[in-house]
């Protein structure tokens, strides 16, 4: 352990800033990733573990279409629309047949989905890890806030998760189509007699879920390289920030994001040897004290 | 006289005929049950069964050893293969878990067809293998580059071989290297980066071990441990930065050097520290690199994991063409390790004249043969007999520049001294 060293940071405003903009990194990257998962949990009530491997191909596409078209820009736009058709083909095809089922089936399909999913992309792209190049605008020297240097880049992603987060309530809280996804999550059947497709709900949910993930795999594009596999490495911080914000919770997964995010922002100078460890003691807290997470509803 | 039941049932047949039958069908399936698989054994083809990670993120590592095993193959049953017999090569996905490296290499072992098993996966595997290699008495190969696999006397088996580079010399290379440019650029505060596995932490130790030795002005700011695989960097990175080294010892691997530059570079971190990269000359590593930053950034030292030009010879230059052409990829570690295993075991069965695998092992034992990455004597690489650990083969450091050969000004780690200093490190814990 190195407290002292964690003090010290907690009181010098350059190391603090500093850490504090890489918190705010890897939450905004996260919540990406699991906003969708937390979604998708929410209203189909299915853990979809191929959720990483959504993440992992708008990774893929965004490289496909940089390196055809040269335009950082134009994945933007196609790399979560592929990933989205993706999901809506999924959801389609095998998704739909274990709504209601027991977790088991769930668990085991999409973890097959999960395995052939990385199986696709290692046949098409091989093996070796693809990078794009970050675009020149993020290039520049870092910007300088109370003597902490914050990428150019990261500040773009600050913007987009953000603006994201934002969208993603406002559209659920406040349109009607937010409102019969949420109808759709607390009662499908009576939201049925109602005369309202619920299945069309669902694919729309799955999609929108895919969709997230795959904007997540664009935006980290700059700042990894795309394997197979990756999806794995991002699953798992996922369903935990699902846990502790809670299933569903859109400002719930993006407070348990950021807990996460200064977790190892300061647990890496405070404690480097349990960083990681430190977040899932943060797990069985939560799953002791809130079974059903900082900002869930009881499942029942 | 009364007729016995077997006469009256027209089985006229005395005991004696019954012995005489018996014996002789007994006799006949014993020879035929040792003979006939032989036959068909001897006359078909030499199997090698490989099992490792072959799937995910760790699965370039499988790609390179199948495409290792079967460029040396394809040359050999050109020229009419090893013994009259064609080579043929079996792998199966172990998806990086142990218990699957036991299961395949125990199947393999019991399959009767498989006449070298070469379980080329991780270090956790390669342990887990170690430790049935006596139950199944069969040669192992493996690729660990843990220390203890082949060093300790403890762990080490008589069945199995390390045909790779080893943590302790790679760290001692590393170390001393690093103590020269230290001195010489004032570099006193170190900070190192590797992934919380058997290979990192054991690289570590050994280099922070060495520069120490050499340059005991050093000291260690700080250490940060990602888990393999990690894709983001940035709080190990920031963290990096707020300690200010004056240097960094790098030891990530493949994939996660690509993330930890790209991520590093958002930061200028070039700028701030020189780095010491351990594995980022892979050519797995170099071209995501060169992808993402338009050039590799020149002046960041960096050892040699696989190089075209170190060793700058024919047989290294012919290796990489001909790996290359054949696959479309450039030759990674992995690849001139098992292409050498392949050229001693091949070496080994020659001199032994049989397959059998008792008798190849003793024949690898002390071993040398000449190999593209030999830097031994007439360019050749040696099983060293007393562990079984292989050495002479190229290690060193050089500096990046941005375009091929990627690495420049390299220094080679002599062999005497790294013999020499192995033999120390291993009299000190009481291991030799």
């Amino acid at each position: 352990m190195n407290i002292p060293d964690l003090l010290k940071c907690l009181t010098s405003s350059s190391c603090f800033i500093t850490q504090l903009s890489s918190a705010i990194v890897i939450a905004m990257f996260l919540f990406l990733a699991a906003s969708g998962l937390s979604l998708i949990f929410g209203v189909l009530g299915i853990g979809n573990f191929a959720h990483g491997s959504f993440y992992m191909v708008g990774a893929y596409l965004t490289y496909t279409v940089v390196s055809k078209f040269e335009c950082f820009w134009l994945a933007l736009i196609l790399a979560p629309i592929g990933v989205g058709l993706l999901g809506l083909i999924v959801e389609r095809l095998l998704i739909r047949r274990i709504y209601g089922e027991p977790h088991l089936y769930q668990f085991l399909l999409t973890f097959g989905l999960l395995l052939v999913l990385d199986d696709i992309v290692r046949l098409i792209y091989g093996f070796t890890f693809k990078s794009i190049e970050t675009p020149k605008i993020f290039m520049q020297r870092p910007l300088f806030f109370l003597g902490s240097p914050i990428p150019l880049y990261y500040i773009f992603v600050f913007i987009m998760g953000t603006l994201v987060a934002l969208g993603l309530w406002f559209i659920l809280s406040k349109t009607k189509t937010g409102k019969t996804i949420n109808a759709a999550a607390s009662d499908p059947e009576i939201l049925e007699t109602l005369g309202v497709d619920v299945r069309l709900i669902y694919s729309l949910v799955f999609a929108m879920g895919a969709m997230l993930a795959g904007f997540g795999g664009f935006l980290s594009s700059p700042i990894l390289s795309a394997t197979p596999g990756l999806g794995s490495s991002i699953i798992i911080e996922s369903f935990i920030v699902m846990v502790i914000g809670g299933v569903g919770s859109v400002g719930g997964t993006l407070i348990a994001s950021i807990l996460i995010g200064l977790s190892r922002s300061f647990g890496i100078i405070g404690f480097p040897d349990f960083e990681l460890g430190f977040v899932f003691f943060l797990v069985m807290v939560v799953l002791i004290a809130r079974p059903w997470g900082i900002f869930g509803r009881p499942l029942q | 006289m009364k007729k016995s039941r077997r006469e009256k049932k027209g089985k006229a047949y005395s005991r004696r005929e019954f012995l005489k039958t018996s014996l002789t069908g007994a006799a006949a399936f014993a020879i035929g049950s040792s003979i006939g698989p032989s036959l068909v054994k001897a006359a078909g083809p030499i199997k090698f069964g490989l099992c490792g990670v072959t799937s995910g993120a760790g699965g370039m590592s499988g790609e390179a050893t199948r495409n290792a095993f079967t460029l040396w193959a394809e040359g050999l049953n050109k020229k009419g293969g090893l013994l009259g017999r064609q080579i043929e090569i079996i792998q199966r996905d172990t998806q990086n878990k142990p218990e699957e490296g036991v299961r395949f290499t125990r199947e393999f072992a019991n399959r009767g067809d498989i006449d070298f098993i070469i379980p080329h996966g991780s270090s956790s595997e390669a342990f887990a293998v170690l430790a049935v290699a006596p139950e199944i008495k069969r040669l192992i190969g493996s690729s660990s580059e843990t220390t203890e696999y082949t060093a300790d006397p403890k762990v080490r088996s008589p069945y199995c071989f390390r045909f790779a580079r080893n943590c302790l010399h790679d760290g001692l290379v590393a170390g001393k290297y690093a103590a020269e440019i230290s001195k010489k650029f004032g570099l006193t505060r170190w900070y190192t980066i590797a992934g919380d596995f058997a290979w990192g932490r054991d690289l570590v130790g050994f280099f922070i071990e060495y520069l120490k030795k050499f340059n005991p002005k050093v000291e260690v700011v700080g250490q940060a441990w990602p888990k393999l695989f990690e894709p983001d960097f940035t709080p190990q990175i920031t963290a990096m930065l707020a300690t200010q080294p004056h240097a960094v010892y790098n030891g990530l691997w493949g994939g996660d050097i690509c993330n930890f530059v790209k991520q590093g570079e958002m930061y200028g971190i070039s700028e701030k520290a020189k780095f010491f990269y351990m594995a980022l000359s892979d050519y797995l590593v170099i071209e995501p690199i060169v992808k993402a930053l338009g050039k590799l950034p020149a002046g960041i030292y960096a050892g040699t994991r696989y190089s075209r030009g170190f060793p700058d010879t024919k047989a290294n230059h012919e290796f990489h063409d001909a790996y290359t052409n054949r696959f479309g990829i450039r030759p990674l570690n992995w690849s001139w390790e098992w292409y050498t295993a392949a050229l001693l075991i091949e070496a080994a069965v020659k001199k032994a004249g049989t397959t059998e695998n008792n008798a190849v092992i003793s024949a690898l034992k002390d071993l040398s043969v000449k190999a593209p990455t030999g830097v031994g004597p007439g360019g050749t690489v040696t099983m060293r007999g007393r562990d079984h650990q292989l050495i002479n083969y190229a290690v060193g450091w050089g500096v990046t520049v941005p375009g091929e050969p990627y690495l420049a000004n390299i220094v080679g780690g002599s062999w005497e001294e790294i013999i020499q200093e192995e033999t120390i490190w291993l009299k000190k814990k009481g291991w030799l």
